[in-house]
């Protein structure tokens, strides 16, 4: 069963078409990696996946209903969880407060179980930042302030989780918890979160990763199992600077 | 009189007030294209512009075209000195960020206002103009078979009016040069363009922005040196014009120095007209509730850009 | 959380009993005071905690105390009629203005608020024969009765603006510590971000801007009924500046704040017009000073400094 699909989705800017009739479908429960280079469009394309900004032509489909037109708040309650590329957390407010109004939203639609306290706790242990409940957001390392955001994805518990390079700063110590996060909560039962990671990292892709996505120059040129995509000479050539 | 005459009556002073008008809304769009500021005391540069004129006629004595001409020059620049100087001590050190920066304008505007009051006094005084000739204006009426020219009683202007219209178009050209065609003129386009980039390039950004916000404030004290001879001088003088000005640059886009010119033209000529046959609470009304409609429907205005 | 809730009680506390202690002279001045704090608090709840910079708040004062004092100049109404009256206009007024400004951001928003309390003022001037205009009316003294009690009497009048003050104060205390409360903060400290974590913002927007114009008006009704005036001034531009200045001044995203900067501004204003006529100059300058060097006001200043029981 597919958890997202597009179809034909396109964005341009002015001339520039950043985005290019991306077909894309998700299974449920995947760890999906969507690499390419710098400028490929990768964060444009899940920008129109979660809302963040509209398409300029095509569609996007979640769980088979059309949310093309939806705007992100709703997208957002339909089960789907955005962490930022560059932090944005609530600089001002505890680390507490920032996982307690991620948590918040779900509860005010009767989706949660556990008190707010529990759900934020618990959502904190899984990242490791407990300890560091009531410090100030901004007063974080900025490799905290990245798990932070995955706390708060975390306590959404989303349907689709959507990371974009979040291991962008992370020490090879919380590079090595972040897989051992990722990897169990993809394996969930019930609770089975679909991963979307966008990543750089390509020893993070490789470990975590079950299918590949590879964008470049706003197309997907590649989709596969790690391995075929390892052994991809198109792909190599898009990295290294070849002809696309 | 007539309704021809009337309109053509009404479109002359309209033109009169459109001229000054655009003056002083093209100092604000200035600042506001090049550094992204709303300085709510423009019109407080305005008055201090008249006043000045005023102090400077009245300090100078003799005839009165001296005077005016004195004024003329040394009211604007001294305006301008004093918002280069505002903007060096208070904006500058607020970042230009847009809601210190107004709440900022709005403590000078009073502490302008009030410091006029308290010195100038709370009369309005009159200025001489420089000459004053008064322009009969013919006008057609059928007669005799055909079409003959006569002067109706009323319908006339002064030297004076023709020449503030013929100033204001001046000054806008030679605006138009200096940012077209000079090297100023692209130091002040590029910086509107990408400030950061233009640091990037060595131009001075903080001193640029010095001197815009001087030239804004000193155009607007030039529309109130060319006004004050038709109005009078008065410390509650900058209100209208602040109101005015903002509807101009709103409708004309923000940032639009060629869209300010066209609203300023059509806004001072239909408050003209508009004033002439209906109540002039009514116009300003109207007139309000546009400027509202466009910033929510349209917030570029007619002619700005949109911003990605 | 106790200090929280001693520190606001003991304010109502200690205002309360200030009207037996304070000369006839000041008491007027804090009844007044405390309903302009009403209207300061009700600008607050926009400005200070969800980050909306109105320039146009007069004319929710405006709608209140028009909506009341026409209520009371026109139909007769009784003091709970033409207070509901003055709520409602000021209610509605917010609900219009909110779906129309809310699609203006920043500087849109600023002068969008500007130009609808322009409108607004014209509007008054335009209808004078039932407004009368700049000079405004008078309200006859034996229409100001509340279940028997006088509200022109000096105490009786203190108590009323002491009611007003502090339900208002008790109840933006609730709102600012609940969820609610919360998500306006994150708006205003990271709008995308809330966004991006599934709320609403327009709608919570939309319900603050009722919210905080029903609070505005609620001063402007209270002060048509205990001072007995109604008048054009109170819809223009000053009037949309103090509320800013005095939340400014004490302390914008406090609770307190408002009612510091208020209080502060009214004696300095007050000492300042024997002084001078100029006195708006102490105005200007105050507002360079606090937007140079106290961004965050009074209490602000002294909450960013470690002070956690000023909410």
């Amino acid at each position: 069963m597919n958890l997202l699909q597009t179809r034909a989705l396109s964005r341009h800017f002015g001339g520039l078409q950043a985005v290019r009739d991306v077909d894309f479908t998700l299974p449920r429960g995947q760890i999906r990696a969507l690499i390419g280079p710098n400028g490929a469009g990768k964060t444009t394309f899940v920008s129109m996946l979660c809302g963040r900004i509209g398409a300029s032509s095509g569609q996007v489909f979640f769980e088979g209903r059309d949310i093309t037109a939806l705007p992100a708040h709703k997208r957002i309650r339909l089960g789907m969880a955005y962490t930022f590329q560059i932090t944005s957390v609530f600089a001002d407010l505890s680390v507490f407060e920032n996982v307690a109004l991620a948590v918040q939203a779900r509860l005010e639609r009767g989706q949660a179980s556990g008190g707010l306290t529990g759900e934020v706790m618990a959502a904190l242990e899984r990242v490791g930042l407990a300890g560091r409940a009531e410090q100030r957001a901004d007063a974080l390392a900025y490799g905290h302030q990245r798990l932070l955001e995955i706390a708060m994805g975390l306590g959404q518990r989303p349907k689709l989780l959507i990371l974009d390079e979040p291991t962008q700063g992370l020490s090879d110590g919380e590079i090595e918890a972040f897989i051992a996060l990722i990897r169990g909560l993809a394996g969930q039962g019930d609770e089975q979160t679909t991963v979307l990671l966008i990543e750089h990292n390509i020893p993070v892709v490789m470990a975590l990763a079950e299918r590949i996505s590879v964008l470049n120059f706003g197309a997907i040129i590649a989709e596969g199992s790690p391995d075929e995509i390892h052994a991809n000479g198109e792909v190599q050539a898009a990295y290294l600077g070849g002809a696309p | 009189m007539e309704f021809g005459p009337h309109l053509i009556l009404a479109m002359l002073e309209g033109l009169v007030q459109a001229s000054v008008l655009t003056l002083t809304a093209l100092g604000l769009s200035l600042v506001f294209g090049v550094m992204r500021v709303v300085n709510v005391a423009h019109g407080e540069f305005f008055m201090l512009g008249a006043v000045l004129a005023w102090w400077i006629t009245q300090a100078l004595g003799g005839p009165a075209a001296l005077g005016f001409a004195v004024a003329l020059i040394g009211a604007p620049l001294l305006v301008g000195l004093i918002a280069a100087g505002a903007d060096w001590l208070v904006l500058r050190r607020i970042d230009y960020d847009p809601e210190r920066t107004i709440v900022a304008t709005i403590g000078l505007l009073y502490i302008i206002q009030q410091v006029v009051l308290m010195t100038y006094g709370p009369e309005a005084r009159p200025v001489t103009p420089p000459f004053n000739q008064r322009l009969a204006i013919p006008w057609f009426e059928w007669a005799n078979g055909g079409l003959e020219l006569y002067f109706p009683w009323g319908l006339s202007t002064t030297s004076y009016k023709l020449f503030v219209i013929a100033a204001a178009l001046g000054i806008g050209l030679a605006l138009w040069a200096v940012m077209a065609r000079t090297r100023l003129g692209l130091i002040l386009r590029a910086t509107q363009a990408d400030s950061e980039t233009a640091q990037a390039f060595g131009v001075p950004v903080e001193r640029v922005y010095a001197l815009v916000f001087g030239i804004g404030a000193a155009l607007a004290a030039l529309g109130a040196v060319l006004v004050v001879p038709i109005q009078q001088a008065h410390y509650l003088m900058g209100g209208d014009p602040l109101l005015l000005s903002f509807i101009v640059v709103i409708i004309g886009g923000l940032g639009s120095l060629r869209g300010t010119v066209l609203a300023a033209i059509l806004i001072g000529m239909s408050d003209g007209i508009i004033s002439v046959f209906f109540s002039p609470t009514l116009a300003k009304i109207l007139a309000t509730l546009l400027v509202a409609m466009v910033l929510v429907y349209r917030p570029q205005g007619l002619f700005g850009k949109v911003r990605a | 959380m106790k200090r929280i809730f001693l520190l606001h009680i003991g304010l109502i506390v200690l205002l309360f009993f200030a009207q037996f202690v304070l000369p006839t002279y000041h008491q007027g001045v804090m009844a007044r005071i405390m309903v302009m704090a009403v209207f300061a608090m009700g600008y607050n709840l926009m400005f200070g905690y969800t980050g909306l910079l109105s320039l146009g708040h007069a004319m929710f004062f405006a709608a209140g105390m028009y909506g009341c004092g026409l209520a009371i100049k026109l139909a007769g109404a009784g003091v709970v009629v033409a207070l509901g009256a003055g709520l409602a206009s000021a209610a509605i007024l917010a609900l219009v203005v909110g779906l129309l400004a809310l699609r203006t951001i920043g500087v849109g928003f600023m002068i969008v608020t500007l130009m609808f309390a322009q409108t607004l003022y014209l509007v008054i001037l335009y209808f004078g024969t039932y407004t009368r205009g700049d000079e405004g009316f008078a309200l006859a003294a034996d229409s100001r009765i509340l279940a028997g009690i006088d509200l022109t009497q000096p105490t009786a009048r203190y108590f009323a603006a002491w009611v007003l003050f502090s339900g208002v104060l008790l109840g933006i205390l609730a709102l600012v510590r609940s969820r609610r409360g919360r998500v306006m903060v994150a708006i205003r400290e990271n709008e995308e971000r809330a966004r991006m974590l599934g709320y609403d913002i327009w709608r919570h927007k939309l319900v603050v801007v009722i919210l905080s114009g029903t609070i505005s008006g609620a001063a402007g009704a209270t002060y048509a009924l205990l001072f007995g005036y109604v008048g054009a001034s109170f819809a223009q531009v000053p009037y949309s500046i103090f509320p800013l200045l005095w939340v400014l001044l004490g302390g914008p995203g406090t609770v307190l704040g408002p009612f510091i900067g208020t209080l502060f501004m009214f004696y300095l204003v007050d000492i300042s017009s024997g002084l001078t006529d100029a006195w708006m100059l102490v105005v200007g300058v105050t507002l360079v000073l606090l937007t140079l060097f106290l961004p965050k006001g009074l209490l602000g200043s002294l909450r960013a400094r470690g002070v956690k029981w000023l909410v």
